[in-house]
């Protein structure tokens, strides 16, 4: 089904927008999930909870990329969730990992944390991604934003592992670079 | 800290650079080396065609011919499988079968095109459309109480504002080409886009008789064909078919639930005229979840901007290039191995994304990794181009 259509479904109230939801994007989103959480239960959970979020959410609001207004959510919630579970030593070393490699995007400056408008160093780093070239983009995107190893993107791309992990090395020190251009401090 | 910060900020980037990530995959390949193409911010989010003309190809019998390119940008997300017991069930009305042996078929230069919000900036102009919506309501009987023609100043106004917020957009100017115009006729509204699309939405439904089902889960097939039978009949005027037939669709939901689609399309003259039809001369009925008519599509397009008449392969010459791995899909798995190939159709791929309407063998394979508990299978589709190899220009 159209994702318009899908959309006004929700926009009608029909319990049917949730059902195509999950059969056109439930695998989408439980991918993010399961690369946060490593684990199908707490997945599958945030995927359902995606689904109410989307519910409670639309209308009013119309997204315009459908699959990137739920990735999104369930992105945000399996984050929450690993977030509350890393102190039980529960799951998610993808995002341990992940973590370690953004240390090399934190811009050097100021000791104090700057407080910005929500959203202004999500638009900076918009801005640095469309400044750079396509493949440096995608693959950064699939890595830090999807949560994918390394391994499933180079497999991706036909690409091997050393390549992708140069390819993302190159790009943290870019923005890095980017944010202390634009005095952005994290 | 600082890094579980950034990681939230990573979350929010922009929808459009979230959509190219997760639609560039690996999507065609050849028989002398794998490669891949990144289809850019623009055509993940904007979607601009790749495509048409350039170099003039002679034959004997197809001389002078343009070269065609290959579209790989399918424009949606996820990726298009169906879900079924068995292939059986995923049959639809197309009226072309493996039996039938076409030598050549028309390919068309879509004529309209689309800016970068999505909306068509080429093809009806205002006054066509809003024609157009006066022609639909009188044939339904109906008197418009208000008429306007969209973008509107507030969505333009709503769209400069949110564009301009992304750092670098500052300068951007939307593009207040109408493209589409909405009549409201009292509960009923009639849209019409720039494309010639019409679709009239019912606001508070229409009830159909008793003796009719027309839902989305609880309907069969003998029902669904007669309540097309009735649709067909009620509002023949939107429909304006001379011979129209039906093309019912059915796959099952992840809760094991089989949705049909109701639709139908002219079938009038030749085979090839019968094609057509079924790809671009359709009607489809929606119901809403109370079983009441919601939305009738009507879809025809303009096909005046006619390329040629192309040499086509045979469907057995399309599986063996499809064996050979030269596809174009959204399937996320490697192709199965031969005795997954469930079923074969010859299609016009006609979405907006297309900027030529040309024929594809459109393959219908069993993806063994993604059965599901119930015993559903999942049948991923990929295309195979049907036009002869030698006027494409990327195969």
């Amino acid at each position: 089904m159209d994702d318009n259509m899908i959309i006004d479904l929700y926009w009608a109230r029909s319990e049917s927008a949730i059902n195509e939801t999950a059969l056109k994007y439930g695998n989408y989103c439980l991918k993010i999930a399961i690369n946060i959480l490593q684990n199908q239960e707490d997945s599958d959970e945030c995927v359902n909870d995606t689904y109410l979020r989307a519910w409670n959410a639309i209308p009013p609001q119309r997204p315009t990329i459908f699959p990137s207004f739920l990735g999104k959510i369930t992105r945000n919630l399996s984050l929450n969730k690993y977030r509350k579970q890393r102190t039980k030593k529960r799951g998610g070393y993808e995002v341990a990992l992940l973590l370690d490699e953004l240390e090399d995007c934190i811009p050097s400056g100021r000791s104090v944390e700057a407080e910005y408008e929500a959203g202004v160093i999500a638009k900076t780093i918009d801005s640095f991604l469309y400044s750079i070239d396509a493949e440096s983009r995608i693959v950064f995107v699939r890595r830090y934003w999807y949560v994918d190893s390394i391994r499933s993107i180079a497999a991706r791309f036909q690409m091997n592992e050393s390549k992708v992990k140069s390819m993302l090395f190159r790009t943290r020190n870019k923005l890095k670079i980017y944010l202390e251009k634009e005095g952005m401090t994290i | 800290m600082k890094t579980e910060k950034l990681l939230d900020e990573i979350g929010q980037i922009d929808d459009c650079i979230i959509a190219e990530a997760h639609t560039t995959t690996l999507k065609l390949k050849s028989t002398r080396r794998t490669w891949y193409r990144w289809v850019s911010v623009a055509a993940a989010c904007i979607v601009i065609a790749v495509i048409a003309v350039v170099i003039p190809k002679q034959s004997d019998d197809f001389p002078e011919l343009p070269m065609l390119t290959i579209s790989e940008d399918t424009g949606g997300y996820g990726f298009e499988g169906y879900m079924a017991h068995d292939i059986s069930e995923l049959q639809n009305g197309n009226p072309w079968s493996e039996a039938d042996t076409i030598k050549s078929l028309p390919v068309f230069q879509n004529p309209t095109s689309y800016d970068s919000v999505g909306r068509a900036i080429k093809g009806l102009s205002a006054d066509e459309m809003i024609q157009k919506a006066r022609d639909t309501a009188s044939a339904m009987g109906l008197s418009i109480d208000s008429i306007s023609v969209r973008p509107t100043e507030e969505e333009l106004q709503r769209e400069q504002e949110k564009i301009r917020s992304v750092p670098g957009n500052e300068d951007y100017e939307p593009n207040a080409t109408p493209s589409s115009v909405e009549a409201v006729c009292g509960d009923v509204t009639i849209e019409i886009e720039a494309n010639g699309y019409v679709r009239v939405v019912f606001e508070n439904g229409v009830q159909l008789p008793d003796e009719y089902s027309f839902t989305y889960y609880d309907t069969s097939e003998q029902q669904a064909k007669d309540v097309m039978q009735y649709l067909l009949e009620q509002y023949e005027p939107i429909v304006a078919m001379e011979s129209p037939a039906l093309d019912l669709f059915g796959d099952y939901n992840i809760y094991a639930q089989r949705s049909f689609s109701y639709n139908a399309y002219e079938n009038s003259g030749g085979l090839t005229e019968r094609i057509l039809g079924y790809n671009f001369n359709r009607v489809s009925f929606s119901p809403d979840d109370d079983g009441v008519l919601w939305i009738i599509d009507r879809y025809s397009v303009d096909l005046s901007q006619k390329l040629g008449d192309y040499p086509i392969i045979t469907a057995q010459k399309a599986r063996e290039l499809l064996l050979q791995k030269r596809y174009i899909t959204t399937v996320p798995e490697e192709l199965p191995d031969e005795e997954y190939i469930a079923s074969v159709e010859l299609i016009y791929r006609t979405s907006r994304h297309d900027e030529v309407f040309m024929p594809y063998y459109r393959f219908l394979v069993e993806i063994p990794t993604m059965q599901m508990d119930n015993g559903l299978k999942i049948f991923g589709a990929f295309y195979v181009p049907a036009v002869e190899e030698q006027y494409l220009s990327n195969m």
